[in-house]
């Protein structure tokens, strides 16, 4: 039984074999590609294959255009005219809500809690830098989400606020 | 096993082989049930319920740029969100979607003060909750120490930084595109949208013996030993392969900025006109380095240590990869107790 164990079986020896070289193997990629020249050969592939890329895509807009047919740029512009909408959206809902908690302090709470959190607003500032909506205002809501996602729908099933 | 036996089970281990590579796309991951919570652009913020939730501090999971975030939901029995939904955690998680060529002109002020701003805003407003814990990992954890920094006294009251590039002048990335043989002006100005292709391309080619002979070896041998590795394989496989674009301006920065002038670091990175001084960080840190990252190796980690503001530092260096590391077979019973222990202790009210 030892000796069974000690011979391994010619077929496990190659696989050995084989486990060995391809260590080896892996050590010395890694090497290479871990040189200044693998680097630079890495930079000068990246550049001409950018270069090719940029060269088709204008010759194929130059040609669409020609066609007077909407190419992908005229796609691109439309689709950031709809972000920059979403962006200006979404910060007017930032500060509906912002003015809808303050309601909501003002009307329905305590005064003690309505300073502490105003507090915690104060603290927790506006990394924005843009003049967006203060920094996070935390609301308790119970875990109801606020409004409708792209594929989720508002959880609660009501318009926010209702 | 005899040479013949080998011989015999070849044949039928060959055919098995090329079904688990081919029908890699088809394995299910991120199978979690989660609530949309929040889009803004290409960007979805989701949350995943626990039902014997008993900390009342929500956790936002933040993931890199480069790959999707279903690595914290690989598949059912492995997955940390699931995990953490066992815990007793409330779970958020930030997906960064699938950039287009319409998305070029966001940069890293638009992911960390727009689009993780407000995921932050969106997570405590829905938790209820006036502080949240922020988990990030890869790039996800350094766009949250940027978040961190810009908003010391925020929300935030734990930051966890898993396998996090902070510092990564000597890592083989550096060697790569922190040169200037690297053209990367001219690489954003051809691709408005990086193709995620290349990019992960450009990971496997830092391992290549590893990534391109050795994994089918493993899995060919596991097959061949009679072994069901279908199921782990696949998951991996296929969340290996969905990488999506990286906006142009954002990838413009994050080379210059990180490979090229190294500023997060050295104190000169700045966002919408403010410095992201790192040295702002106040918060409660975990920091996790993994002992055979290669692609965010711990030397490239570890200056943060030094650098932060926080009286509560925890550094836990351990070994694994970059991502093997949390989603490796042994993540569940090694990392993952470990983080949920630290994230107990500093939950509670």
């Amino acid at each position: 039984m030892a000796d069974d164990r000690e011979s391994p079986t010619p077929a496990e020896q190659v696989a050995r074999l084989y486990e060995q070289a391809e260590s080896q193997a892996a050590k010395s990629s890694e090497r290479l590609v871990g040189s200044h020249g693998f680097a630079s050969l890495l930079g000068q592939l990246a550049e001409n294959t950018a270069a090719l890329t940029k060269l088709g895509n204008d010759g194929m807009d130059l040609v669409i255009r020609n066609l007077r047919v909407a190419g992908r740029r005229d796609v691109i512009r439309l689709a950031r005219q709809l972000a920059r909408t979403e962006d200006k959206l979404e910060r007017v809902l930032q500060e509906l809500e912002e003015v809808r908690d303050q309601l909501r302090d003002r009307d329905g709470q305590a005064p003690g809690a309505t300073s502490a959190r105003a507090s915690r607003r104060a603290r927790s500032g506006d990394a924005t830098g843009n003049g967006a909506p203060a920094g996070p205002s935390p609301a308790k809501r119970s875990g109801q989400s606020r409004r409708a996602g792209k594929d989720g729908g508002d959880q609660s099933g009501q318009p926010p606020g209702s | 096993m005899s040479a013949l036996d080998t011989l015999s089970r070849l044949p039928r281990a060959s055919v098995e082989f090329a079904n688990v590579i081919l029908t890699t796309p088809d394995a299910a991951i991120g199978r979690t049930p989660r609530d949309v919570i929040w889009t803004h652009r290409q960007t979805t913020l989701y949350r995943y319920r626990s039902t014997v939730r008993s900390h009342p501090l929500p956790v936002l999971l933040v993931f890199a740029l480069i790959n999707r975030p279903e690595i914290f939901d690989l598949r059912p029995g492995n997955s940390f969100i699931e995990f953490l939904l066992d815990e007793g955690y409330d779970v958020f998680l930030v997906d960064w979607g699938e950039p287009d060529e319409e998305d070029a002109d966001m940069g890293l002020a638009e992911f960390v003060c727009d689009e993780l701003h407000w995921a932050v805003r969106e997570t405590l407003r829905c938790a209820g909750e006036d502080e949240l814990t922020l988990l990030g990992w890869c790039i996800g954890g350094t766009l949250s120490a940027m978040y961190c920094a810009l908003n010391p006294g925020g929300p935030v009251r734990n930051a966890m930084l898993l396998t996090t590039p902070i510092d990564p002048s000597d890592s083989l990335y550096a060697r790569w595109v922190g040169g200037d043989q690297f053209d990367v002006d001219l690489i954003a100005e051809s691709y408005p949208a990086i193709p995620g292709a290349g990019i992960d391309w450009a990971n496997k080619l830092m391992k290549p013996v590893t990534n391109y002979v050795t994994t089918y070896r493993r899995l060919f041998q596991a097959i061949l030993e009679g072994r069901d590795p279908r199921e782990s394989y696949q998951a991996m496989a296929k969340w290996v392969a969905d990488n999506p674009p990286f906006p142009a301006r954002a990838y413009r920065e994050w080379i210059t900025w990180m490979y090229k002038e190294n500023r997060l670091v050295a104190g000169r990175l700045r966002l919408r006109n403010r410095r992201v001084d790192l040295s702002e960080i106040e918060q409660n840190l975990l920091v996790v380095t993994a002992g055979a990252d290669h692609i965010a190796p711990p030397g490239g980690t570890v200056p943060l240590l030094d650098l932060v503001a926080s009286e509560d530092v925890t550094h836990l260096d351990r070994p694994g990869g970059h991502i093997g590391l949390m989603a490796g077979s042994r993540a569940k019973h090694e990392i993952w107790p470990e983080l949920a222990d630290w994230l107990g202790e500093r939950s509670g009210r």
